[in-house]
């Protein structure tokens, strides 16, 4: 599904480099977590595979079915089956949450030809995924994550991904900051959305998030570049011995 | 630098086409104070940049010409231009309608009727006919809101006292509610004329109005349509004003309210400015004790249209509250202006005065200039004002497009939202749609996408 190959990208403004030729390749129907140090590049490549501009791809490929992302902008990237759940959501005043989501859904319905939802059925879709992750109306009809805790931000990515049904589900640090109730919604709402034709991409600090949604596979991320891969076992021995091993050099 | 005695200075081709102009209608026009507001006007000339009040917007340089003063159309051309002006916007709002075309209240294609008992509604061209003095000819009041504060001196004010040919006046009795609001539809012939319109709105005691006025215009034709309106809200009455400016692209628009606000009063105003070359939008409101003040105002500016809002607001009793906010979409070589002033008076304890003035500049080209301003003579009082000046976020339109909305639309929704805080605030349902239509043609016109 997600096929990347040494990837190499720099911050544009600096020209630093930050990813230093990854190689990763997801699976339909795999979960796979993405661990390691601050600082190492993992929101990084969450936002590379997302189209962020700020970051110059000086080498390498990134495809999802086939289909090359890098060329693609943000908006044909979502069509195409990309979703990033973002560490730090932003706040968007004057646009209602419900609005955003439906004026989404149907973008990316037009985008792959397809008609746009009633609103019946959309208001059925977004109850019943609201519903389960705890998301009152309230939270819906405010303008987007505006005045929304942390936590209710994060619901809220989980709440779109749960409406736009993407392919490949990138969750960046989605954990930080949810006490560990907010924690289990979010990781059952995910866990819901767990299917044979859609892979996730879990970044995470802690080891944590990963009781609750149990990946395939985990991997390290140092200084830019897949540095270990193993099974869920390679969590708990980095929960253990932390990242020394991988630390970054000082600066 | 030698100071040239402003008398003195070389007339601009515009000033010299006014000066004869006023010498040619001078003699047709009833009313007194005519030739006193004249001179008033032709000592400086048109404002340039070293008044202070027009440093942003200089009228000297802006104004290259000067069309003729508009004469009464014919019926027929009046018929014509509101055929072809097409639906009036507001006609859900369910309004009574005073039709002016080039400045000319047009009787056959007005609607006064249903305003209610209490309330009158007449033209300035009927009470200036057939003698010299306001008084007793329904025009009593006018010219009273113009002895103080800055529109006394204010060369566009005086321009308008010149040459006024006609207008409304609104006489609402104490203690009465408009039955219907009325709507106020500046229409032009098509003709490149100079249009002049003065209004008189008087709300009695405890009374309640709401006046919608729109000027449109056809693309294409340099006309000049100065506008002045005096209001006077008596105690605890409420005015509510909307101004929706869809002028031609060739147009210069000059519009002022002169407003007085007598204690426990309510004024609650909307300014959308969406046409014109060149608009510039003035408001002396001079506040009572325990009164409310809102002057929101939408400018969405393309080409290369100068669109102002200058806003003088001068607090005289105690505890009044006072909201200003003024947002501008600026496109491709547009420019705004807000100038905005916020005066206490030493009596004014416990005022509360907050003013906003925001633009986002959608090209690289488009400017926008904000100049808030707070003149504080009490101690007890709360004012704030603050000005923002920038280009959509390009954080939020990556999130939104992340999200599989393109770029245009993405534009669009951040536009939107952007306006919103000024239009959702638009308490009547039916001018809100109206505004919220405007904004949503506005948008869709935009022919560059990202
Ligand atoms: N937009 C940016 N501007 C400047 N520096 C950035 C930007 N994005 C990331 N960085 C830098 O890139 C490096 C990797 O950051 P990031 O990908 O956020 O790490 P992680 O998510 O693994 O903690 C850090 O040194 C960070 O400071
Ligand atoms: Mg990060």
């Amino acid at each position: 599904m997600l096929e990347i190959t040494n990837l190499h990208a720099e911050i544009e403004s600096e020209g630093r480099e930050i990813l230093r030729g990854l190689d990763l390749v997801v699976k339909p129907g795999e979960i796979h977590a993405i661990m390691g140090p601050n600082g190492a590049g993992k929101s990084t490549l969450s936002h590379v595979l997302a189209g962020k501009p700020g970051y110059l791809v000086t080498e390498g490929t990134a495809t999802l079915d086939g289909v090359d992302l890098l060329g693609l902008d943000p908006a044909a990237r979502a069509a195409a089956g990309v979703f990033l759940a973002f560490q730090y959501p932003v706040e968007i005043p004057g646009v209602g949450n419900v609005t955003f989501l439906k004026a989404a859904l149907n973008a990316q319905r037009r985008a792959r030809g397809e008609g746009e939802i009633s609103t019946p059925d959309f208001m059925r879709l977004l109850r019943g995924a609201a519903g389960r992750l705890e998301i009152s109306q309230d939270m819906l009809k405010r303008p987007v994550n505006v005045g929304f805790s942390g936590g209710e931000k994060k619901r809220n990515e989980i709440l779109q991904m749960a409406i736009l049904q993407p392919k490949l589900c990138i969750l960046d640090e989605t954990d930080s900051g949810l006490d560990i109730d907010a924690l289990k919604v979010v990781a059952e709402g995910v866990n819901g959305l767990r299917s044979p034709d859609r892979a996730f991409v879990v970044i995470t600090h802690y080891q944590r998030l990963l009781d609750h949604i149990v990946p395939d596979f985990v991997h390290v991320l140092a200084k830019g570049r897949i540095v270990k891969s193993g099974g869920p076992e390679l969590a708990l021995e980095l929960e253990a011995k932390g990242y020394a091993d991988f630390a970054e050099e000082a600066a | 630098m030698t100071l040239v005695p402003a008398a003195l200075k070389r007339r601009t081709r515009a000033e010299t086409a006014i000066d004869a102009a006023f010498a040619a209608v001078r003699a047709d026009l009833p009313g007194a104070g005519r030739s006193e507001a004249f001179a008033r006007f032709a000592t400086d000339g048109l404002p340039h940049r070293r008044i202070e009040a027009y440093h942003f917007t200089d009228l000297h340089t802006l104004v290259t010409a000067a069309p003729e003063p508009a004469r009464r159309p014919s019926p027929e051309v009046a018929r014509a231009t509101a055929l072809a002006a097409g639906v009036d916007a507001f006609a859900a709002a369910g309004a009574a309608r005073f039709v002016l075309v080039d400045g000319w209240f047009c009787p056959d294609l007005s609607d006064l009727a249903g305003l209610g008992d209490g309330v009158s509604v007449s033209s300035v061209g009927a009470g200036l006919l057939g003698g010299r003095q306001l008084a007793g000819r329904g025009l009593d009041g006018l010219g009273e809101r113009l002895a103080d504060g800055g529109a006394a001196a204010d060369p566009l004010v005086a321009l308008a006292c010149a040459f006024y040919t006609d207008g409304v006046v609104l006489r609402v009795a104490p203690g009465t509610r408009m039955a219907r609001p009325l709507e106020i539809r500046h229409l032009a012939s098509g003709a490149s004329v100079s249009a002049h319109v003065r209004h008189l709105i008087v709300v009695g005691d405890g009374g309640a109005a709401e006046v919608l006025e729109t000027h449109a215009s056809p693309d294409g034709v340099e006309i000049h349509a100065h506008g002045l309106t005096e209001a006077t809200i008596g105690a605890g009455a409420t005015l509510s004003l909307v101004d929706r400016q869809c002028e031609g692209d060739q147009a210069m628009r000059f519009s002022t309210l002169a407003v007085a606000v007598a204690d426990d009063a309510v004024l609650d105003h909307t300014v959308v400015t969406l046409g014109a070359r060149l608009a510039r939008t003035q408001v002396f409101a001079r506040l009572g004790a325990r009164t409310q003040l809102t002057s929101r105002g939408a400018t969405l500016v393309r080409g290369r249209a100068h669109a102002d809002a200058t806003l003088v607001v001068d607090h005289v009793g105690e505890d009044a509250v006072s909201r200003e906010l003024y947002k501008s979409a600026v496109d491709d070589e547009a420019r705004s202006v807000f100038q905005g002033r916020i005066r206490v008076d030493p009596v004014a304890q416990g005022t509360d005065g907050r003013m906003g003035a925001h633009a986002v500049l959608l090209s690289d080209r488009a400017e926008a200039m904000a100049k808030p301003e707070l003149e504080i003579f009490a101690d007890d009082v709360a004012c704030a004002h603050g000005a923002t000046v920038g280009a959509l976020d390009d954080a939020l339109k990556f999130y939104l497009m992340s999200r599989g909305i393109p770029a245009a639309e993405t534009e669009k929704l951040l536009i939107r939202a952007f306006l919103g805080e000024v239009t959702d605030a638009v308490a009547s349902e039916p001018v809100r749609a109206v505004i919220e239509a405007d904004v949503e043609a506005w948008i869709d016109g935009r022919e560059r996408s990202a």
